[in-house]
């Protein structure tokens, strides 16, 4: 008599060794489907060239040439030397290499890119204090009129395009190296950029303003800083400038420049606004 | 009863060489015409090839059970090795003559042209690859001589297939070459046996999905078809000895258990 347990036990191992190629070619089919549907769909097309462009992304290069700077006529009333403000161009090339598929988020670093050719104050910590220290004892010195002083500074600052430029490429390849650049096409951004371009065109304190007073909502303090300096430079009857100016400063924390500035501002113009910031700047509402 | 028919079925496939129970397939019975046509003929010699299980041996066994009525056929189903008792057995059951001492080729053609025999006499050989070369070459001189018929039959492998060139390529008028059975052949071998044995209902239990698989696992080989069928119903007996039949659908063969024949038989290796 047969054995029947036992052949039933050998050929249920039979069966599952029999199935076992089966198992993976259906394993192998399914994958290949996968793989296959994911290639396939757009969806998935997406993503992985999105996530293949963050790779790319670190090695953009970014060229940036700046234009010849615009030269600002100083206003007669003041005695300001030939300021040449390095801005970036808006006919700077930007060269990006991507794909069109990645996310563009929004991001602040054009302006930075900005703010180093344009900056001559806050383009470096060290730059910063001397600029500070400066701007502190000629404000201390002389009547808002003198408040202008930094524009010496702003000569001092402007230097030959081609040591800027080497800065510019240096920067700009570090940031390459360390941070993925990303293009803002937010309106404002354009509306300052337009509003720069029109600037250097006429020169219109007003242009400046509205330039300082857009950095200052976005946030970019030193940039509001400097072109409320330059607005002072060409008309300092502009109340709003100052404002400005004496409220970047503090967003800066250079609170005590700030109030300076204002006491001076307000001796010469006895600016109710202005008397206003100050008094909120000392009781430290204004921060 | 049940259990008779599972039990009278496994015997049916039962490995034995009894030429009542060879199944006439048409293929079979062409060959089979054309080998007794052959043996009409004056040929010198024939040789019947193929690989183990083909039904070689039924075949031989089915010749001289027919041929053995109307001439004189001798069927050695083991070989005889020793080239004097070779002759010596020849010699007595050919021409009757019983010879005491040592035979050799020279003594025994001095019997064979002395005996009176009308027609010649046919020697049906099987297994004929494990005579030595030797012997072979006298075999070779013998049916030379037109004084006897040989029929014999060799394993298909290249090393037969060498002993054949060797010894038979310029000699042997007539080969016949068996091959294993298709499915179709298959299905009415096993029918067919069945049937013979009086097992009809078995006989219907087979479907084509089983002789598939039959045929799948034994590559039509007639002798690896008695063994699984024969395990197959022994298996059935089995599960019915110990009430277990339930388990199992008895209008169609079960695949399963076919599979778990092939697995005792060594046909599948689990």
């Amino acid at each position: 008599m047969l054995n029947t347990v036992n052949l039933e036990k050998r050929w249920f191992r039979y069966k599952v060794k029999s199935y076992i190629p089966h198992f993976i070619i259906a394993i192998s089919a399914i994958s290949i489907g996968a793989a296959t549907f994911i290639l396939l769909n757009p969806k998935y097309d997406n993503y992985d060239q999105t996530k293949f462009s963050e790779e790319k992304v670190t090695k953009q290069e970014v060229e940036i040439k700046s234009s010849p700077a615009p030269k600002i006529a100083p206003p007669a009333s003041v005695n300001a030397e030939i300021v040449i403000i390095k801005a970036l161009d808006e006919s700077a090339d930007i060269k990006i290499q991507s794909d069109e598929d990645i996310k563009l988020k929004p991001s602040l670093n054009f302006m930075q890119n900005m703010r180093i050719s344009s900056s001559p104050f806050y383009a470096g910590d060290m730059f910063q204090k001397e600029n500070a220290q400066r701007d502190d004892k000629k404000i201390n010195k002389k009547a808002p009129k003198k408040i202008l002083a930094p524009e010496a500074k702003i000569e001092e600052v402007v230097l030959n395009d081609k040591l800027i430029e080497n800065e510019i490429v240096e920067k700009s390849q570090k940031k390459e190296q360390i941070s993925v650049i990303t293009i803002d096409r937010r309106e404002t951004t354009d509306d300052i950029k337009n509003v720069i371009k029109r600037f250097k065109v006429n020169n219109n304190p007003a242009l400046s303003l509205f330039v300082a007073k857009k950095y200052y909502e976005l946030g970019d303090y030193a940039q509001a800083y400097n072109y409320a300096l330059i607005t002072n430079q060409i008309n300092r009857d502009i109340e709003a400038s100052w404002i400005i100016f004496t409220k970047s400063l503090v967003k800066l924390n250079k609170r005590d420049q700030a109030i300076q500035t204002l006491k001076d501002y307000i001796e010469s113009s006895s600016s109710n606004t202005a008397r206003i910031l100050l008094e909120e700047i000392q009781s430290g509402k204004f921060k | 009863m049940e259990s008779s028919l599972y039990s009278s079925s496994k015997d049916a496939f039962l490995d034995i060489v009894d030429p009542d129970e060879y199944v006439q397939l048409d293929r079979v019975s062409t060959i089979y015409q054309a080998l007794k046509d052959s043996i009409n003929k004056p040929l010198k010699m024939i040789l019947l090839y193929g690989k183990p299980g083909t039904g070689k041996s039924m075949f031989l066994t089915k010749l001289h059970k027919d041929l053995s009525r109307s001439k004189i056929v001798r069927l050695y189903e083991t070989p005889i090795l020793d080239e004097s008792e070779f002759y010596k057995t020849l010699a007595q059951d050919i021409f009757s003559t019983k010879y005491n001492g040592e035979l050799n080729f020279t003594q025994f053609m001095k019997i064979v042209k002395t005996s009176p025999i009308d027609s010649i006499p046919i020697v049906l050989l099987d297994e004929a690859q494990l005579y030595s070369d030797i012997l072979m070459e006298k075999i070779r001189l013998l049916s030379d001589t037109r004084t006897i018929k040989f029929v014999i039959t060799l394993h298909k492998t290249e090393k037969e297939d060498l002993i054949a060139k060797e010894h038979f390529q310029t000699r042997i008028w007539e080969s016949i070459e068996l091959e294993n059975a298709s499915a179709t052949e298959l299905k009415i071998y096993i029918q067919k046996k069945l049937m013979k044995a009086n097992c009809f209902d078995s006989a219907s239990m087979f479907s084509g999905k089983n002789i598939n698989l039959i045929h799948k696992l034994t590559s039509g080989n007639y002798r690896d078809t008695n063994k699984l069928v024969y395990t197959l119903f022994d298996l059935y007996e089995t599960y019915e000895q110990n009430n277990r039949l339930a388990s199992l659908n008895t209008n169609h063969i079960s695949n399963k258990l076919v599979e778990m024949s092939a697995i005792h038989t060594g046909l599948i290796n689990a």
